[in-house]
C-alpha cells in the first residue's frame, strides 16, 4: 500500500509512539519517553538514533542539580513528516472504512 | 502493534500514546492559582509609578519563569503556551486581558490620580488568568488526546 505522504521510518511501532510523544510536547525527558513506551534504554536509545539521523528529532542534554537529563524535540522536518504521516493514514482508515461498507 | 500494515490500527497506537502522555502529566493544583497570582502581581506592578512599577513586574515575571520551569521539572515534558490550535487563542486572549489591565490601570492612576486602580486591575486579572491557565491545560489535552481526556 502506497500514498503520499506516508513515511516508513516513522511507520515503525515505537518510532511512531515517540512521535506521537514529541509532537504533543515541545520537548520531552529521555524518561518521560522512554516510560510512556515502556521499553528499555537501549531500545529507545536505537530509535531515537534513527530519527536523529534523519533529521527529525534533535536531543539536548542538560545537567540540573548535578544530574544530566536528555530532552527530545521533533525538529520542524520531524513535525512536517508526522503531520503528513498521520494525514496519510487519516484518509487510508477512511477509505478502509468506506470500503468495508 | 504488527508489523502488518494497518492505519486503523497505527492511528489507534498514536491515540494512546497521546492519551498516555496527557495521563501521566496532570496539572499540580497549585499550577493554575500561583499563575494567576504571578500574573496579578505583574499587572500590578505596570500601573505602579517608577521604579516601583519596574521591580515589581520584574518580581512577577521571575516567579512566572521559576513557577514554569518547576512544573517543566517536574512533569519531565516543556509546552509553548502559543502552540497552535485553542491552546494559542486562549494564551492570546489572557495575554490582551491582563495588559488592558495593566493599562487601564496606569490609566486611572496616572491620569486620574486613582492609587487604587493598579491594585484593583491586579485583583481582576488573578482569577482571569487562573482561569486562562486551567482552561489552557484543557485545551492542551483535549487537542492531544482528540477529545478523549
Amino acid at each position: 500500500m502506497s500514498i503520499a505522504g506516508l513515511d516508513p521510518l516513522i511507520h515503525a511501532p515505537l518510532r511512531l509512539q515517540i512521535c506521537a510523544i514529541l509532537s504533543a510536547t515541545d520537548e520531552a525527558e529521555f524518561s518521560v519517553v522512554r516510560v510512556n513506551t515502556g521499553v528499555s534504554e537501549s531500545v529507545l536509545s536505537k530509535h531515537v538514533k534513527q530519527l536523529e539521523e534523519a533529521g527529525y528529532v534533535k536531543a539536548r542534554k542538560a545537567a540540573r542539580a548535578g544530574r544530566q537529563r536528555t530532552w527530545l524535540a521533533l525538529t520542524e522536518t520531524g513535525a512536517r513528516a508526522f503531520a503528513g504521516h498521520m494525514a496519510a493514514l487519516t484518509s487510508l482508515a477512511e477509505q478502509a472504512r468506506i470500503a468495508a461498507e | 502493534m504488527s508489523d502488518s500494515f494497518d492505519p486503523a490500527e497505527a492511528l489507534a497506537v498514536i491515540q494512546e500514546a497521546r492519551e498516555r502522555i496527557a495521563a501521566s502529566n496532570p496539572s499540580p493544583y497549585w499550577y493554575a492559582p500561583l499563575y494567576g497570582l504571578l500574573s496579578g502581581v505583574i499587572v500590578i506592578g505596570g500601573g505602579l509609578a517608577q521604579p516601583y512599577g519596574v521591580l515589581v513586574v520584574a518580581i512577577g515575571l521571575a516567579g512566572l519563569v521559576i513557577l514554569y520551569r518547576t512544573w517543566v521539572e517536574k512533569a519531565g515534558i516543556s509546552l509553548n503556551g502559543y502552540r497552535p490550535g485553542r491552546t494559542r487563542v486562549i494564551a492570546i486572549a489572557v495575554a490582551v486581558l491582563l495588559a488592558g489591565l495593566m493599562v487601564a490601570g496606569l490609566v486611572l492612576r496616572a491620569e486620574y490620580d486613582m492609587a487604587w486602580a493598579p491594585f484593583a486591575a491586579g485583583a481582576i486579572a488573578v482569577p482571569i488568568a487562573t482561569l486562562g491557565s486551567a482552561l489552557w491545560d484543557r485545551a492542551w489535552r483535549a487537542q492531544i488526546t482528540g477529545g478523549a481526556r
